[in-house]
């Protein structure tokens, strides 16, 4: 008999009940009794297996996932650098062209120097006071004047330089109205010139004052490719930020077109960039991994247009929390069949060696981590993804199990 | 429809007086019993003189049903007399080449008639693959003709169980269908389980047809008797005790799970037979039983078995539950009947047995299916 039924009876009924028709009620009880006990262990020793078996699976997953989270931390760098790869070799090329340009200045400069010098102190000796005086003036102003780079401008200027030339009966009217024509001068400012010096030195005088207007040019020309490589050091640095990996205030339009002018070189020779850009509000986000997202969709954009056609980005505020983003290009568009598919990793169309099919997928997780969304619809000859942008992305909560490991 | 029914146990003989089934003539007579009075022969023989012109058809258990009560070691007859209901039985023996997918189709076929309305089928329990019999029988069935009905059982040996069909020596490889014919008779069905499945969801890495072997790539065998620990050295009966809820989608919670009890285990190869088959990549979980969930089970098919009747009074129910049930509600097995009662009306005869699997739809426009924990009920009701 069940130990506690005995003991109630043993409470309540002073001990066994003799009577011979409750015997087989008391057995069934007593059964009863052990089964429930019985049932109650199985019941237990599930409960046990099941909390031991969850917790060890819980402890794979979590490292499982610690794994799957590294394998995305390294290929979302690899994609970062094979991205940066494709950057700098562009970048590269940028940097070519006006440090050429540079180059080229000064090695002009040094050639002509002592011929620029040499021509100036003959000048001056066979001039008076007044006339140095006067040249040298001519000379600021022609240093202070705004460059003339038009030729048909300057086409203009040489035939009214020559003629005022020939009115005075120079000799060499065309070669010296030229030359003046070339550094600036236009009919009024040969007025100055013919004041300066009379026929004999004429020629001297204009040689001086091209050799200082040629000079001016080259500097100029070296100042403009100076600011071209300080414009693209200080795209790289803002497309770069410093604060990687945290959370910063950041204008998007600036960080759009710091990424268009990293791309120029891709877009400059047959893709018309059409800027719709809205004032819109600072967003708080991760802003280097933004500027990867920026970057692959209009990398993408080039590609499907194959270096050629129209690309529309659209900024503008959408409500009051968030900022509106859209990419539009006029490549063939996407195959419906594929529209579900290219997010996913390693879904690319690009031929072997030329897509990894990770960047969009990086890309929607990236936006996710963000809370924005992104959509694409495509028809052939026009190609939208649109994304949703909230204004503050907050940090993402890492749960404590897997701060743990 | 007339019902007379009556119970025989070894200790107390018949119940009721035998001579009220004198001159009864019914058409159609259930016997449910265990396998040894069948083995005994002398009961059937009792029987076969008793109904001369009736279908005698019935099976061993692993409990029979009469009313709201359970009892072991005994024999529920049921006799029905139908007013204007035809029956005609037909019985099939699986062998080597004939397996249970051929028994189903056989079956079916030697039933058909454009006046069929119903099919209750009573099978072997251990040797028949109760998927493929399924599938045999619904590939030839008129789509608004069902079939319902249980596998066999053997008390909680899961040896040997037989059917019989009337002075036939009864057989422990045959599968027996009963078809109803006429426009007089309605049947309702409905099938529930009230199992709740719980701890980690395992794939199922290794098996074939309805054969286990490996859950996770770890051998099930294994993972039963961690889990069964001391009731281990009762396999394969207390396997019942956690029965499996397979999914192929573990996280599709629209579509039904399919449930599948234990039918033999084997050592040397560390597999498990189960009623059904355990389709190979699906997921499978652990099933507990909740006594008020079981019984709301059993409550529930009730429920589904006389939504479509349009009977004033339902005469009838054949109630086929799963011995599963009957191994975890122990002494509160009659619960469950006595639910089923409540929701027939205390007018209507029940009988049944604890099966080693239940046939039924899920629900009216689904095909049969096997089932395994459940409580299934039909419900008939004859017009006059």
């Amino acid at each position: 008999m069940h130990k506690l039924l005995k003991r109630q009876m043993n409470r309540y009924l002073d001990g066994e009940l003799n009577d011979e028709k409750y015997r087989a009620f008391i057995e069934a009880v007593s059964i009863a009794y052990d089964q429930f006990d019985e049932d109650h262990a199985l019941t237990e020793r599930s409960l046990e297996l099941v909390s031991e078996e969850f917790i060890e699976r819980n402890e794979s997953l979590v490292r499982a996932l610690k794994e799957l989270k590294e394998t995305q931390s390294q290929l979302i760098k690899s994609e970062k650098m094979a991205v940066l790869g494709q950057l700098v070799a562009g970048i590269a090329h940028e940097l070519n062209t006006p440090v050429a340009a540079i180059l080229s200045v000064l090695s002009t400069l040094n050639d002509h120097f002592f011929v620029i010098i040499k021509d100036l102190l003959h000048l001056m000796i066979n001039l008076n006071e007044q006339e140095q005086h006067e040249f040298l003036n001519i000379c600021m102003t022609l240093l202070k004047s705004a460059d003339i780079r038009s030729s048909s401008t300057i086409r203009e200027n040489r035939k009214a330089i020559q003629a005022a030339l020939i009115e005075k009966n120079i000799p060499s009217a065309s070669s010296l109205a030229h030359k003046l024509a070339a550094v600036g001068f236009n009919a009024g400012g040969i007025a100055l010139v013919l004041s300066v010096a009379g026929k004999e030195q004429m020629v001297t005088l204009v040689e001086s004052i091209y050799q200082v207007g040629f000079t001016k040019i080259l500097l100029s020309d070296a100042k403009k490719a100076s600011h071209r490589i300080a414009n693209l050091v200080k795209a790289l640095k803002l497309y770069s930020h410093t604060d990687q990996n945290a959370l910063v205030e950041t204008n998007i339009v600036t960080d759009i077109e710091t990424t268009l002018t990293i791309l120029h070189n891709k877009l400059k020779r047959a893709i018309i960039v059409n800027k719709k850009f809205d004032v819109v509000p600072t967003v708080i986000c991760y802003a280097d991994e933004l500027n990867q997202v920026w970057t692959n969709l209009i990398n993408n954009a080039i590609d499907a247009m194959k270096g050629k056609g129209v690309l529309t980005i659209r900024i503008k505020p959408q409500g009051d929390n968030a900022i509106k983003l859209e990419f539009e290009d006029t490549g063939p568009g996407i195959k419906s069949e594929h529209l579900k598919e290219i997010f996913d990793p390693f879904f690319t169309t690009k031929s072997k060696g030329k897509g990894t099919g990770l960047g969009l997928s990086i890309c929607a997780g990236i936006l996710e981590k963000h809370r924005a969304t992104i959509k694409v619809v495509s028809t052939p000859g026009k190609t939208v993804f649109q994304i949703i942008l909230p204004l503050i992305t907050t940090e993402v909560t890492i749960p404590a199990a897997l701060q743990a490991c | 429809m007339n019902i007379k029914q009556n119970r025989w146990q070894k200790s107390t003989g018949w119940e009721q007086d035998i001579n009220d089934f004198k001159n009864f003539s019914p058409n159609l007579v259930f016997i449910f019993a265990s396998k040894t009075i069948i083995t005994d022969k002398t009961l059937l023989q009792e029987a076969n003189a008793l109904f001369p012109e009736a279908q005698i058809v019935g099976c061993s258990t692993a409990g029979e049903i009469i009313g709201a009560q359970v009892s072991d070691d005994s024999a529920v007859v049921t006799a029905i007399k139908f007013k204007a209901t035809k029956v005609r039985v037909k019985s099939v023996t699986l062998g080597d080449d004939k397996n249970s997918y051929w028994a189903g189709e056989a079956l079916i076929k030697s039933l058909l008639d454009t006046k069929l309305k119903h099919v209750v089928v009573i099978s072997n329990g251990t040797k028949v693959n109760g998927d493929a019999l399924v599938k045999g029988l619904n590939e030839f069935l008129p789509q608004e003709v069902k079939v319902t009905g249980g596998l066999a059982g053997d008390g909680a040996d899961f040896e040997q169980t037989f059917t019989f069909h009337n002075n036939e020596t009864p057989s422990d490889n045959s599968v027996i269908a009963i078809g109803f014919y006429g426009d007089k008779l309605q049947v309702g069905y409905g099938s529930m389980g009230g199992w709740d499945a719980f701890g980690p969801q395992r794939k199922v890495t290794r098996a074939t047809g309805n054969i286990l072997y490996e859950l996770d790539g770890e051998s099930a065998l294994e993972i039963y008797k961690k889990y069964l620990g001391d009731k281990a050295k009762e396999l394969p009966l207390s396997a019942l005790l956690f029965p499996l809820c397979l999914k192929e989608d573990p996280h599709d919670k629209n579509t039904p799970s399919v449930v599948r009890t234990i039918l033999s285990v084997d050592e040397n190869t560390q597999s498990m037979v189960f009623a059904g088959d355990i389709p190979k990549g699906w997921y499978a979980q652990f099933m507990k039983a909740n006594f008020d969930h079981l019984v709301e089970g059993a409550e529930k098919a009730a429920t589904a078995s006389i939504e479509s009747l349009t009977a004033a009074t339902n005469q009838f129910g054949l109630l086929i539950s799963c011995v599963g049930r009957k191994l975890v509600l122990k002494q509160r097995t009659d619960e469950e009947l006595e639910a089923v009662q409540t929701i027939l009306g205390k007018n209507a005869a029940m009988t049944g047995f604890y099966s080693y699997g239940e046939l039924s739809p899920f629900a009216h426009s689904d095909d049969c299916r096997l089932h395994n924990q459940t409580m299934t009920v039909a419900t008939f009701s004859e017009s006059e």
